[in-house]
């Protein structure tokens, strides 16, 4: 077995030559990543260059045109956009999505409920004590998460009453309470005060230290670049480079994608 | 009592109004914007009217139309529940209507445009109440713990939705074949109750007038269809010292809740509480940041 195969073996998530089309348009080409366990990994490029695109397709919200996609081992290109949750994959959107009509606590409960299975028998018909037992469970976790990211004072609040950024964290919160192998943030700290912003990367990287993986959509460079230990550069729906973050941001390539020709982008 | 006496029919039909405008709520919470459960109640009133004529006691009666109702509705729902939004609604509209024009066609079986007079069964006010409340609790369940947050999670944001696991299409499914039940067992309560089913009395009116019970009320809720329910049917009662002005004044209030209320009465009183707690709690604290609540 060569160095290449063991890494692939060991892999968490591997895509090999997926692309994403709509109508004639090729969102993404021929992409094929490989995340091992527990590591943290960033996926950068220019507004349109596919990141997003890239995100819905490991989560199945947009089908795949060709390609395939592989998480522990197990082929899941076909399986139900809905049933990715239950293989261990969660993820946060680009825009904040929270529901107004619950608050903060029961928000998180939304992703904690995934790990209840959301069972609907007749324990659960008639209010039984092993129907609350899991209720109060699916809480205990959504507790936790939001313990992890440092709100746990605001669960009784409304979501819509919080600031940009606190939003942003409950919207992570509830993607760890689904207790994921795999994290996809889209733009997590998109909006965020640069305080903000240090707090919820030390969170995800806490995160990783248990051995969660993360990947990390970012338009941020300098941050990304420090954080990431892998870096995944897309450019008009192409993964134009990954590796080291530091010595990919040098390649001439990633160089032109973000600012043109002959010029340094500022990640130092 | 005199009081309860004299108004009987009144409480009888609003508790039955009540099923109807929690079966439209039902599928609105969820995001499904379908009117098919006023064409499952006809179809529950002929239903129970024709078997209780074959000698069917009034419970096996109700059981079977509300269990026959859900089960049609499933299977209804599966090519119907694709649409979305108005389509949704058009298709289920025509459901409907097109309903008490088969039954008006369907001779002395279903006694034409004259319907079906002299139902040998009848139900107490007390065992409909029991009922209603039987209804409400199974749709309180519906409302709570994981079910409730994946329905609104349905309702208002989709994609959401299947991130967080949630079986939409099942769901989807799922909340017309209940509303299709509740639907099916108002229809065939209301022929117990007044020993008559006929095609004049289900039509479009019948269908704005349960829709604006869920909108007035607020579909975020059972509680707000059973406000609904109550108000819809006991304006009139109330009202009729101003006679015929009295369809202006039900209008001219569906319009001030569909203008300043879109969650209807019972979100406005929800919205009302959370207002004053929020004043109460600014007054006291700030939002701190992660850092500061972790020390």
């Amino acid at each position: 077995m060569t160095a290449t195969d063991e890494a692939v073996s060991a892999a968490l998530l591997e895509t090999k030559g997926m692309s994403v089309t709509f109508g004639g348009v090729k969102a993404v080409v021929d992409v094929s990543l490989v995340l091992e366990p527990g590591k943290m990994y960033g996926l950068v490029g220019p507004n349109g260059s596919g990141k997003t695109t890239c995100l819905n397709a490991l989560s199945r919200l947009v089908p795949t045109s060709a390609g395939r996609l592989i998480f522990n081992g197990r082929d899941y290109t076909r399986i139900a956009n809905t049933a990715v949750a239950s293989i261990g994959i969660a993820r946060t959107f680009q825009s904040i999505r929270l529901l107004s009509q619950l608050d903060v606590l029961e928000n998180v409960q939304l992703g904690a409920d995934v790990v209840g299975g959301r069972k609907r028998n007749l324990d659960w018909w008639l209010g039984r004590r092993a129907a609350r037992r899991e209720s109060a469970a699916s809480a205990k976790l959504a507790a936790e998460a939001l313990e992890r990211v440092g709100i746990s004072a605001l669960a009784k609040r409304n979501p819509a009453t919080l600031s940009y950024g606190m939003q942003r964290r409950v919207e992570v919160a509830r993607a760890i309470a689904m207790q994921p192998q795999l994290l996809l943030l889209d733009e997590p700290t998109a909006g965020m005060r640069e305080d903000e912003r240090t707090e919820l990367m030390e969170v995800s990287q806490s995160l990783v230290a248990d051995g969660m993986t993360v990947l990390v959509v970012e338009h941020n460079l300098r941050m990304i670049t420090s954080i990431c230990e892998h870096l995944f550069v897309m450019h008009f729906g192409n993964l134009i480079a990954s590796g080291d973050p530091h010595e990919v941001m040098r390649l001439p390539e990633v160089q032109v994608a973000y600012i043109g020709h002959g010029a340094d982008v500022a990640v130092r | 009592m005199g009081y309860f006496t004299q108004n009987e029919v009144l409480f009888q039909q609003t508790l039955v109004y009540m099923i109807l405008a929690i079966s439209i709520q039902v599928v609105l919470r969820s995001g499904v914007v379908s009117l098919a459960s006023i064409g499952f109640y006809t179809l529950g009133a002929y239903a129970g009217a024709i078997l209780s004529k074959d000698g069917w006691p009034s419970f096996a009666i109700l059981v079977l139309v509300t269990l026959v109702s859900g089960l049609v509705g499933y299977a209804f729902g599966r090519p119907v529940a694709r649409l979305r939004g108005l389509y949704l609604a058009m298709a289920t509209l025509a459901f409907d209507l097109v309903i008490p024009i088969l039954l008006s066609n369907g001779g002395s079986f279903t006694g034409g445009s004259l319907g079906l007079y002299g139902i040998p069964v009848s139900i107490s006010t007390g065992a409909l109440v029991l009922i209603v409340v039987v209804v409400i609790y199974v749709v309180s369940q519906i409302e709570r713990g994981w079910m409730g947050r994946a329905s609104l999670a349905l309702r208002s944001d989709e994609d959401l939705a299947r991130s967080m696991g949630i079986r939409v299409a099942r769901e989807r499914y799922l909340s017309f074949a209940i509303s299709a039940a509740l639907g099916g067992l108002a229809g065939g309560l209301n022929g117990m109750l007044f020993r008559a089913v006929s095609p004049s009395g289900i039509g479009f009116g019948l269908i704005t007038l349960v829709l604006a019970m869920a909108i007035i009320g607020g579909r975020e809720s059972w509680l707000g269809a059973i406000i609904g329910a109550y108000l819809v049917t006991w304006l009139p009662q109330w009202l009729g010292f101003i006679g015929l002005y009295q369809n202006l004044f039900f209008g001219l209030i569906l319009v001030v809740v569909m203008l300043f209320f879109p969650d209807g009465l019972l979100g406005a009183a929800r919205l009302g509480i959370s207002s004053l707690r929020r004043r109460q709690i600014a007054g006291r604290e700030q939002i701190p940041t992660g850092k500061q609540m972790a020390t």
